[in-house]
C-alpha cells in the first residue's frame, strides 16, 4: 500500500495511518447493499507510557477503530504499526507472538471471562501462550498479578461469577497485564461500573501505567473520565477524528464546534451553575450515508457553504493541537 | 415551597423480595416527600433500592417475587400501598406516570407511535379515536418532535433513541399527571441528546407545575434537574437535602465519598490531576435487616458505635438530614 511498510517509523509504540473500516450491509430483502462507514481515515500515534483518549458518541466509530487496531476485524485499508512493525497485513499465525504486546480490557468483564475457568486458569492461559514465565513459576506469577490488581491470592481458585463487577474488571485487567504488554486498548473499560468502584479501577490503571510504562488507548464516551486518565484526547464524529490535542488544551480551549458542543452538554455536578449549552439540532446522521464535506455540517451552528462540499483537512493550529474545521486556522 | 402540603409522601417504606436464600430487604424504611412542582432526585449506586422504591410507588413490582411489607405511600393522603389493583389502574397514567431508561422495550413495536399515544387518551380521557389522534399529534409537537404529523404515522424502530424517549414522555404526560417518575431516563442516551431531554423535562415542569421523582446515579444530572436530593445506600435513605446544600456540604461520609470519587470535567485546568478518592470494598448484601450502619465496613470515619447500632437520621440544617454518628465536618464553618 505504501512504501514505508518495513522498519521503524518513529518512537511511537502504536501508530495508525489513514485507517478505514467499512462494513457492507443489506438494508432489506430488495434494497441495494450499502456500506457503513464506521471508520473513515483516521491517524493516531501512541507514545510509550502515554494514554490517548478516544471519545465520541454512539456510532462515531471509536469501538470499531479499537477492534480494527486489535486485529479483531480486518481493516478495509490503512496501516497499523506496533513497535514500528506493520501488523495489519500479518496472518493470524504471524500476529500471534506480537499479540503479547497488544492487549485489551473490554467493557463487560462478565461476558469476556470464561465462566467455566477458574481465575487461576484464566490468568495461566496468557502466561502459557506467550511463554512469559516457565511452568514452575506460573502459580507465583498468578499470585503476583492478583496482588498487583488488588485481589487476594485465594481468588485464583474461584470462578468469575463469585466476584462483583469491579472485581471482575480487576481480573480482566490482570489477564491483560499477564503477558507484560506495551499497549492495552481499554474499550469502555470503566463505563459499566458504579462511581465508587469506577474510581478504584481508574486509579489502578493509572498506577499500573506509572509502574510499568504501559500505553493505553482509552476508548470511552464519558468526557470527564477521559480527561482524568488521558494525556492526549482525540474526538471522533461519524468515522473521522475532528480534533486531537493535549487534554488541558482540548478541555480548556476546544476548537472544533463539535467538541465545544459536546463539552457544553456534559451535566456538571454544580447546582445552580449557569448553563451555557451549545444546543445541537437533531440526531447524528447515519453512517450508512454520511453527509458530504464536513460530516458535522448538518448540525453545526457555524457551518458555511464550503463545509457542505469540501472535506476539511486536519490542520495543526499549534504544537500538540490539531483540528479539522474550515473555520479554524493556525495562530 | 416547603410549606405546601406534599403531593406524595412516602413513609417508612419496606419492600422485600423473596429469594431462595431468604427475604432481601431491598427498601428498608425509606421516607420522603414530593411537593407539587418539585423535582426530587433519588440517587445511589446499583442495588441501593432506588428503582425498587419507584416501582413500589407505582405498584409495578412482580407480585410473586416482591411485596410491600410495611409503610405508607400517600398520594394526596390516599395510601397507595394498600389500594386495590383496580384503583391503581386509574392512578397510573392519570395521577402518576413513569418513563424508563430504555424506551424501545416500553413501546409496542407493531403500533404507530401516534396510535400508542392515542390509545392512552381514549382509555384514560374517554376521547374519540379522531380526537385522540389529533391530540396525539399535538403532544408530539409539545415534546418538540419535528414534523409531528408525519412522525405520528411511524413505528418505534424508525425513530432514534432520543426521539423514542420523547415519545415516551409524550405518552407519560398525555393525561396531565401530577407526578412523573423518571427512572434513569437519559442514561442510555448520548450526552448531546441527554441535554435535549433534560431541557425538555425542565421546560415541561415549568409549563405544567408537574412534580417529578427523578431516579439516577449521575450526580451531574442531579445538579441540573433536582430541587431536593435523597441519597440511598443498601436500601436505606442515608442523607437528604436541598440540592445546593447537599453539594456544598455533604454530611454523610458515603455522599462525601461519592463526590470525591467522581472525575469532574475541567480537572486538567490546574495542570495536576488529583487522584480520585476510592470508597474501598463494595456494596453489602441485603439479606438481613440492618443491625448497624451498613456503610461502616467501607467508612473511614466508622467506630465501634457504627458497628453496633443503626444511626438515626439527624438534622444537619434546614431540610438536611443524615444518618450518621460521625458526620463530615461542615466545611463552610456553620454548625448543624
Amino acid at each position: 500500500m505504501t512504501t514505508r511498510d518495513t522498519g521503524s517509523a518513529g518512537p511511537e509504540v502504536l501508530s495508525v495511518q489513514d485507517l478505514v473500516k467499512h462494513y457492507p450491509v443489506r438494508r432489506g430483502l430488495f434494497a441495494a447493499p450499502g456500506t457503513v462507514h464506521a471508520v473513515d481515515g483516521i491517524d493516531l500515534r501512541l507514545m510509550p507510557g502515554e494514554t490517548l483518549g478516544l471519545v465520541g458518541e454512539s456510532g462515531c466509530g471509536k469501538s470499531s477503530a479499537g477492534k480494527t487496531i486489535l486485529g479483531l476485524t480486518p481493516p478495509t485499508s490503512g496501516v497499523i504499526r506496533l513497535n514500528g512493525r506493520r501488523i495489519d497485513t500479518l496472518s493470524r499465525g504471524s500476529m500471534r507472538p506480537l499479540r503479547k504486546d497488544l492487549q485489551v480490557v473490554f467493557q463487560d468483564p462478565f461476558s469476556s471471562l470464561n465462566p467455566r475457568m477458574t481465575v487461576g486458569d484464566i490468568l495461566a492461559e496468557p502466561l502459557r501462550n506467550f511463554d512469559v514465565v516457565p511452568a514452575s513459576g506460573r502459580d507465583g506469577r498468578i499470585a503476583e498479578l492478583l496482588d498487583r490488581v488488588g485481589l487476594p491470592a485465594a481468588a485464583a481458585g474461584r470462578y468469575p461469577y463469585e466476584f462483583s463487577g469491579g472485581q471482575r474488571q480487576r481480573i480482566g485487567i490482570a489477564r491483560a497485564l499477564a503477558p507484560e504488554p506495551k499497549v492495552i486498548v481499554c474499550d469502555e473499560s470503566v463505563s459499566a461500573l458504579d462511581v465508587s468502584v469506577q474510581a478504584q479501577v481508574i486509579n489502578l490503571l493509572m498506577d499500573l501505567q506509572r509502574d510499568f510504562g504501559i500505553s493505553y488507548l482509552f476508548i470511552a464516551h464519558d468526557l470527564a473520565v477521559v480527561e482524568h486518565i488521558s494525556h492526549r484526547v482525540a474526538v471522533m464524529y461519524l468515522g473521522r477524528i475532528v480534533e486531537i490535542a493535549d487534554k488541558a488544551a482540548l478541555y480548556a480551549r476546544p476548537q472544533h464546534p463539535y467538541t465545544e458542543a459536546l463539552l457544553s452538554a456534559v451535566p456538571r455536578p454544580e447546582p445552580g451553575r449557569a448553563r451555557t449549552r451549545i444546543p445541537l439540532k437533531g440526531d447524528v446522521p447515519s453512517p450508512l450515508n454520511p453527509p458530504s464535506g464536513c460530516r458535522f455540517h448538518t448540525r453545526c451552528p457555524l457551518a458555511i457553504d464550503r463545509c457542505r462540499t469540501e472535506v476539511p483537512a486536519m490542520t495543526k493550529l499549534r504544537p500538540g493541537h490539531s483540528v479539522a474545521c474550515h473555520l479554524r486556522t493556525p495562530d | 415551597m416547603t410549606d405546601t402540603a406534599p403531593l406524595l409522601s412516602v413513609r417508612n417504606l419496606q419492600t422485600r423480595f423473596r429469594t431462595d436464600g431468604g427475604e432481601v430487604h431491598a427498601v428498608d424504611g425509606v421516607s420522603f416527600d414530593i411537593r407539587p412542582g418539585q423535582t426530587v432526585a433519588l440517587v445511589g449506586e446499583s442495588g441501593c433500592g432506588k428503582s425498587v422504591t419507584s416501582l413500589s410507588i407505582m405498584r409495578l413490582l412482580p407480585a410473586r417475587a416482591a411485596r410491600i411489607a410495611g409503610g405508607e405511600i400517600l398520594l394526596n393522603g390516599e395510601n397507595l400501598a394498600t389500594a386495590t389493583e383496580q384503583r391503581m389502574r386509574r392512578v397510573r397514567g392519570n395521577d402518576i406516570s413513569m418513563i424508563f431508561q430504555e424506551p424501545m422495550t416500553s413501546l409496542n413495536p407493531v403500533l404507530t407511535i401516534g396510535r400508542q399515544i392515542a390509545e392512552t387518551l381514549e382509555l384514560h380521557e374517554g376521547l374519540t379515536r379522531r380526537e385522540a389522534g389529533e391530540k396525539a399529534i399535538h403532544l408530539l409537537a409539545s415534546v418538540q418532535i419535528p414534523e409531528p404529523k408525519r412522525r405520528a404515522a411511524e413505528y418505534p424502530h424508525e425513530l432514534s433513541g432520543g426521539m423514542r424517549q420523547r415519545v415516551m414522555i409524550a405518552i407519560a404526560i398525555a393525561c396531565s399527571p401530577k407526578l412523573l417518575i423518571a427512572d434513569e431516563p437519559t442514561t442510555a442516551l448520548d450526552v448531546t441528546i441527554q441535554a435535549q431531554i433534560l431541557d425538555l423535562l425542565a421546560d415541561l415542569k415549568e409549563r405544567t407545575n408537574m412534580a417529578m421523582l427523578f431516579i439516577t446515579h449521575d450526580l451531574g444530572v442531579v445538579a441540573e434537574i433536582a430541587d431536593h436530593v435523597v441519597v440511598m445506600y443498601a436500601g436505606r435513605k442515608i442523607e437528604e437535602a436541598p440540592v445546593a446544600d447537599l453539594y456544598a456540604r455533604p454530611r454523610h461520609p458515603y455522599t462525601a465519598g461519592l463526590f470525591g470519587a467522581l472525575p469532574v470535567l475541567g480537572s486538567s485546568a490546574g495542570g495536576q490531576t488529583d487522584r480520585l478518592n476510592e470508597i474501598p470494598g463494595s456494596v453489602p448484601s441485603l439479606r438481613s435487616p440492618a443491625s448497624h450502619c451498613t456503610f461502616a465496613p467501607r467508612c473511614p470515619r466508622s467506630t465501634d458505635l457504627c458497628r453496633a447500632e443503626v444511626p438515626p437520621l439527624a438534622g444537619q440544617g434546614a431540610g438536611h438530614l443524615a444518618a450518621c454518628f460521625h458526620p463530615e465536618p461542615d466545611q463552610k464553618g456553620g454548625t448543624a
